[in-house]
């Protein structure tokens, strides 16, 4: 009963995101594609230069004779006789799908230097995941297409941010506070940085059919002249945790351990690499990410994943956004 | 000359008949016609807006928000919007080849590649970015065809007060939305004050917005409208839709 409940208070949300996203669209607009009536002279058209460089629009543009074809240019001051009661203003009733595919924006720019290579992982998933990352002098193309974001544990208690075709989920306010990465030491290198050689202690892992070099949180793939800081591919395993992982609550049953924008799941042989799940709360970012501006919000993006500044316990806080395509 | 004017619309009143469809009321097009006229001759304007809008609360319902902007405008490329209030204190440069997005609140600031000039600008950054730029309606070379063409009646009502100004007041509505405009009695014939409800949403929405402080054809440096980065300010993504 209480399930029902909550779907039916999302459901209602739903409705009022749509409704509002149609509204704002133009809320302080109105639709300037124009010239349904209009019937313009060339004449019209021909203004002095100096006026058309200088005004501030280019000069008014009024037809010498409109086509009011469908008006009545008689005036009724009466207004008593227009029906103010509007009984033909439509009844909206908008349909909503929740049901979407997860599908994260990823599309990211990185420019740190100017050096080319091209790492492919081409794992089968839906996502829109190319990153392109120049570091370190060289151009890296990475396509991860193995990251997305598990959905959340739980229903959401308010809206989405809706912008530009996407619904952005989160648990949590926005509060905004600046994106300061946090140092995971001087053996973290963020994705898309090339080295020249990688510590004798890295070793290898194998995920999706290709193989890795893992080191200190840190996965790195061969490219040529040295290696290349990659995101932790989704399904690698190893045995210890890197030092500083921090445990986060994914839901009542359920903990990950965080490192450095990578999430792990205790597995039979030691901690797997895991996509972040929506709605996960963690204390700090690592270096790499940008700040995109999204509508009026500002999220953190690492890699492929958004994240919300968010503020819990008076403590500044991420937390991992669900990024969803609204169905047309 | 404004006694002429106002004796044509009075000539026009006299020859009123008393149709039962009233839809486009040649009076209310006449005066949008002259605030128009007005607008597009102006080389550069500056304003102030305060303005209104609803939310939607599923458990508090309508829940009212407010905002001013300060608005600079120079013919044909150089515009710049301060703004605060429930989004927090932002500004918006354009200086005829990029608008820059600096935010007071969050101190970040992001570039967007702009059009030539201040309507392509508009158009652009409100259809790829959803910024709206405050009253930009009324900056449309076309507005008022482009409100015959979206309304089903448009009405001059009559004579109202507003902010102490005499003032013109024009509906135009549609199934959609009702759009009122108060534009000043005088010899400017600027908008003064505009209201749109929206019949879509339930309960109805409103956008309210009043115009103060109009300066017509300022002497407006240029160096206004370029930005700077303030110290420890960071570069941002800006998000196309």
């Amino acid at each position: 009963m209480k399930k029902v409940k909550v779907n039916s208070r999302c459901i209602i949300y739903l409705v009022i995101l749509i409704m509002l996203s149609s509204i704002t669209a133009e809320a302080q607009r109105m639709r300037h594609n124009s010239g349904g009536n209009r019937n313009r002279s060339n004449q019209n058209v021909q203004r002095s230069n100096t006026q058309q460089n200088r005004s501030i629009n280019g000069g008014y543009d009024k037809p010498t004779n409109r086509d009011f074809s469908n008006a009545n240019t008689d005036r009724n001051l009466n207004t008593s006789t227009r029906d103010v009661n509007k009984t033909n203003i439509k009844e909206r009733n908008p349909s909503v799908n929740n049901d979407l595919p997860s599908g994260n924006r990823n599309n990211s720019n990185i420019n740190s230097g100017n050096r080319n290579n091209s790492i492919n992982n081409d794992l089968p998933n839906n996502n829109r995941n190319n990153a392109n990352i120049n570091s370190g002098n060289r151009n890296v193309n990475i396509n991860n297409k193995n990251v997305y974001v598990r959905p959340p544990a739980y229903p959401y208690p308010r809206p989405p941010y809706h912008y530009g075709g996407y619904n952005y989920y989160a648990y949590h306010p926005y509060h905004y506070h600046p994106y300061h990465p946090y140092y995971y030491g001087p053996a973290y290198n963020p994705w898309g940085v090339f080295v020249a050689t990688i510590a004798v202690t890295a070793i290898i892992v194998n995920a999706n059919s290709q193989k890795y070099y893992y080191d200190q949180g840190v996965y790195y793939v061969q490219s040529s002249g040295g290696y290349t800081v990659v995101q932790a591919p989704v399904g690698a395993t190893i045995t210890v945790l890197p030092e500083g992982s921090q445990t986060v609550v994914v839901n009542e049953t359920t903990n990950n351990y965080y490192y450095g924008g990578t999430y792990y799941e205790k597995s039979d042989s030691g901690y797997t690499v895991v996509p972040p799940t929506a709605g996960t709360v963690v204390e700090n970012l690592p270096e790499g990410g940008e700040e995109v501006k999204i509508g009026d919000v500002t999220y953190v993006k690492i890699g492929e994943t958004y994240y919300q500044p968010i503020v819990q316990d008076g403590q500044n806080m991420y937390e991992v956004v669900n990024v969803e395509a609204v169905k047309e | 000359m404004r006694i002429v004017y106002l004796g044509v619309i009075f000539l026009i009143l006299s020859f009123s008949s008393y149709s039962q469809t009233p839809q486009i009321d040649t009076v209310a097009i006449m005066l949008l016609d002259k605030m128009g006229s007005v607008i597009g001759e102006l080389e550069s304007c500056s304003f102030t807006l305060n303005t209104s809008n609803d939310g939607i609360d599923v458990d508090l319902g309508l829940i009212k928000y407010f905002n001013v902007h300060q608005v600079y405008m120079v013919g044909p490329d150089k515009m710049l919007i301060n703004s605060q209030g429930d989004k927090g204190h932002r500004g918006f440069w354009y200086n005829g080849k990029k608008l820059m997005y600096y935010s007071y609140t969050e101190n970040n600031y992001g570039a967007i590649d702009a059009p030539d000039n201040i309507i392509a600008t508009i158009d652009s950054v409100n259809k790829n970015y959803g910024i709206d730029i405050p009253a930009a309606d009324f900056f449309y070379p076309t507005f008022t065809d482009d409100l015959i063409a979206q309304s089903e009646n448009i009405i001059y009502i009559g004579k109202s007060k507003v902010a102490a100004k005499d003032c013109f007041h024009i509906i135009a509505e549609s199934e959609h939305m009702s759009i009122q405009i108060w534009i000043s009695d005088d010899a400017l014939f600027l908008p003064v004050k505009f209201v749109i409800v929206y019949y879509d949403a339930v309960p109805n929405v409103q956008y309210e917005a009043t115009f103060s402080d109009w300066r017509i054809n300022p002497d407006l440096p240029n160096a206004m409208f370029e930005f700077s980065p303030p110290p420890g300010a960071d570069q941002i993504t800006i998000l196309a839709k």
